[in-house]
């Protein structure tokens, strides 16, 4: 059965160019504009793992990883943030908050397949 | 980027560089030169905020691309992204944004070698626009003059200037397209906690 693959990004042409690339490589996907839809979205969904953007309105990406490792349902689901942000401060409070890996954009296909054929094993 | 005091329309500036991005709602410029490569203006007119980019696209869409251009071009999504991060952190919202488009001419083309590469540049940004359904106000595209733009960011007005391309502008431009070379199928960082 296809891994599925939760995409959480404010920006239409991210997620749809993050789905192509998904799918490009057998994976399924879902998609969430915002940390708010994200969670409820993904409130008794089961995924593979979560890639999810940091600046998005209404929830960002941060607080959502933090609101979903309280979850049975998450507690131990990947989750890898791809953003602009770059800066330690912002990563730490990423892996503070329970990410599992922290990718920066631009970000070409091959390495954001690689790192998630890491974090699926 | 760097900062510094415009003697003619005095007040505080800001020059971009091709690949930079700035926003503000001080009463300063931001401004660019812009040949063949492309610069978004965005506002928010309840933030009194605007910002710009600059910004030319890392690969050719050519008619052997599948679907949207989005799926090839990484980098034109980058200056895209992080220009509109620098206003969601200030609080705002995709939906209040809107955007004017400059630049994207002719004017060093034979130097690069790669044809339609103005007009790749203009058709991104209008593709990517449309896809955030965000509305394009204004734009000033084409042609085959380079442009300085001044933006001033709490009235979003822009004055543009028709210029004729310097030598300036032609290592600039050399300069931007290597960097663009060496990214290119590269990155981005990535780290496992």
């Amino acid at each position: 059965m296809d891994q599925t693959i939760m995409i959480v990004d404010d920006s239409n042409a991210i997620r749809q160019s993050v789905s192509f690339i998904l799918k490009e490589n057998g994976y399924d996907t879902m998609e969430a504009c915002d940390g708010q839809d994200g969670l409820n979205k993904l409130k008794d969904q089961k995924v593979d793992l979560i890639i999810t953007d940091v600046n998005m309105p209404n929830k960002d990406g941060i607080t959502m990883v933090k609101e979903l490792r309280a979850t049975d349902t998450h507690k131990f689901t990947p989750i890898l943030v791809l953003t602009t942000e770059s800066q330690a401060s912002i990563m730490q409070e990423g892996k503070s908050a329970g990410a599992t890996g922290w990718i920066v954009k631009p970000f070409s296909n091959d390495k954001l397949i690689s790192t998630i054929k890491k974090v699926l094993g | 980027m760097y900062k510094y005091y415009d003697n003619t329309l005095k007040k505080e500036s800001v020059n971009l560089a091709p690949g930079e991005f700035f926003v503000s709602s001080e009463d300063i410029i931001i401004n660019t030169i812009l040949g063949s490569c492309v610069a978004v203006a965005l506002y928010d007119p309840e933030l009194k905020a605007a910002g710009l980019n600059h910004f030319m696209l890392a690969e050719s869409k050519t008619p052997h691309t599948a679907g949207s251009v989005f799926n090839i071009e990484r980098y034109g999504l980058y200056a895209m992204d992080a220009l509109i991060n620098g206003f969601i952190k200030r609080g705002s919202r995709r939906s209040r944004l809107q955007a004017k488009i400059f630049g994207g001419s002719s004017v060093l083309e034979s130097s690069g070698g790669k044809m339609n590469i103005g007009a790749d540049n203009i058709a991104f940004a209008e593709e990517y626009l449309s896809a955030e359904n965000i509305p394009v106000i204004n734009h000033d595209t084409g042609g085959d003059r380079a442009r300085r733009i001044y933006l001033f960011p709490q009235s979003f007005r822009v004055l543009l200037r028709r210029i004729q391309p310097g030598s300036q502008l032609r290592r600039q431009m050399d300069s931007y397209r290597t960097r663009l070379e060496q990214i290119k199928g590269r990155g981005g960082d990535s780290i496992l906690f």
